[in-house]
């Protein structure tokens, strides 16, 4: 009997509809009181660069689907060292996103009943 | 910390499945399955062994590689295994699912 | 008590094999005497079009239909479904138009394991 749900975001906004989905499936999950968690890792890391202008191709936003899960207690995380093998240490990130390091992966999954990728 | 048993379905050359492993779960308690595509990974030598650094446990989808032309006696990492003993490997014997 | 499994299929009906590993996951499962769960999302929603017809590939439709017939619960995203097109009734039998919020949150909450299929 699953309480809580790990998502893993592994792919880059836009090019996909991945990403995009994951984030509204841990949505789904939340507004009905399950414990979610979103992990932005690998290219799903480019998910929390600030500034995304997905009207430029047409796109919903993955910002405006990452901030309304904090509506709902969802944590999302990012992992610091995925940002910055893609150059991207410094870059402004997506507001109220916490930053994690690879090392607390391993306890993130055992902490949640079940895991999704995206 | 919880067993954890990752599913592979893409080419070697379009995902390294070990660096997610590495990441997700201890090598004690990682499980690997490779299906589709994915079977390739333990033909390669250097893959396999990489594989073999990250999950203690390697199948190998036992109808992909037959399709692909290869046999047990190919396998540089693992075994293989049918769909009963991959449900009996995610039901019985891990606790957790992920797909890489 | 029966365990249960859901497994996530996002992939649709044949550019990959991914639906077929899908079915081939839950009919092995439903053999073995689980309760089996399979929610299609995205692109996976594809899979449950009735009239499948390959000549030649397996025809993953046909094998939806026989795990319904066999007691496995069969949801997709209608959001995703009416984005390609498809219409309610299109479906084959035994497939409910659902969503992520009323019937992927039953089955993961009533799941011992949850698996994803897709790439």
């Amino acid at each position: 009997m699953a309480e809580s749900m790990l998502v893993l975001v592994t792919k880059p906004p836009y090019g996909l509809e991945d990403a995009f989905a994951g984030l509204r499936l841990g949505l789904a999950m939340a507004v009905n009181g399950m414990t979610v968690s979103v992990v932005m890792l690998e290219d799903g890391v480019y998910n929390a660069v600030a500034g995304q202008k997905p009207d430029a191709v047409g796109m919903p936003s993955n910002v405006d689907a990452t901030t309304e899960l904090y509506d709902f207690d969802v944590s999302v995380y990012v992992v610091k060292e995925d940002l910055a093998e893609r150059g991207l240490a410094d870059a402004t990130t997506v507001e109220g996103l916490k930053s994690v390091d690879r090392g607390a992966l391993i306890e993130m999954v055992s902490t949640h009943d079940v895991v999704t990728t995206f | 910390m919880v067993k954890t048993v990752f599913l592979a379905l893409r080419s070697p050359r379009e995902q390294d499945p070990s660096e997610l492993i590495g990441r997700l779960a201890s090598r004690e308690e990682a499980h690997l399955v490779l299906v589709e595509d994915a079977v390739y990974n333990a033909l390669d030598p250097r893959r396999a062994e990489s594989l073999k650094e990250v999950a203690h446990e390697v199948y190998i989808a036992k109808d992909d590689l037959a399709a692909k032309g290869f046999s047990e006696a190919d396998l540089k990492a693992g075994t293989t295994v049918d769909y009963d003993g991959i449900v009996e490997l995610i039901m019985e014997r891990t606790e957790r699912t992920v797909t890489l | 008590m029966t365990k249960t499994m859901t497994i996530i299929w996002r992939t649709g009906s044949m550019m990959a094999m991914d639906a077929n590993v899908a079915t081939k996951l839950a009919s092995a499962a439903v053999r073995k005497g689980y309760k089996v769960n399979m929610f299609g999302y995205g692109e996976g929603v594809t899979a449950v079009k009735k009239g499948q017809a390959p000549k030649r590939f397996p025809n993953v439709g046909a094998d939806l239909e026989a795990l319904a017939e066999q007691g496995v619960a069969i949801a997709l995203c209608e959001t995703c479904y009416m984005a390609r097109g498809f219409r309610r009734g299109e479906e084959i039998e035994g497939v409910k138009v659902g969503s992520l919020t009323n019937d992927l949150f039953k089955f993961v909450a009533e799941s011992d394991r949850l698996v994803t299929v897709a790439r």
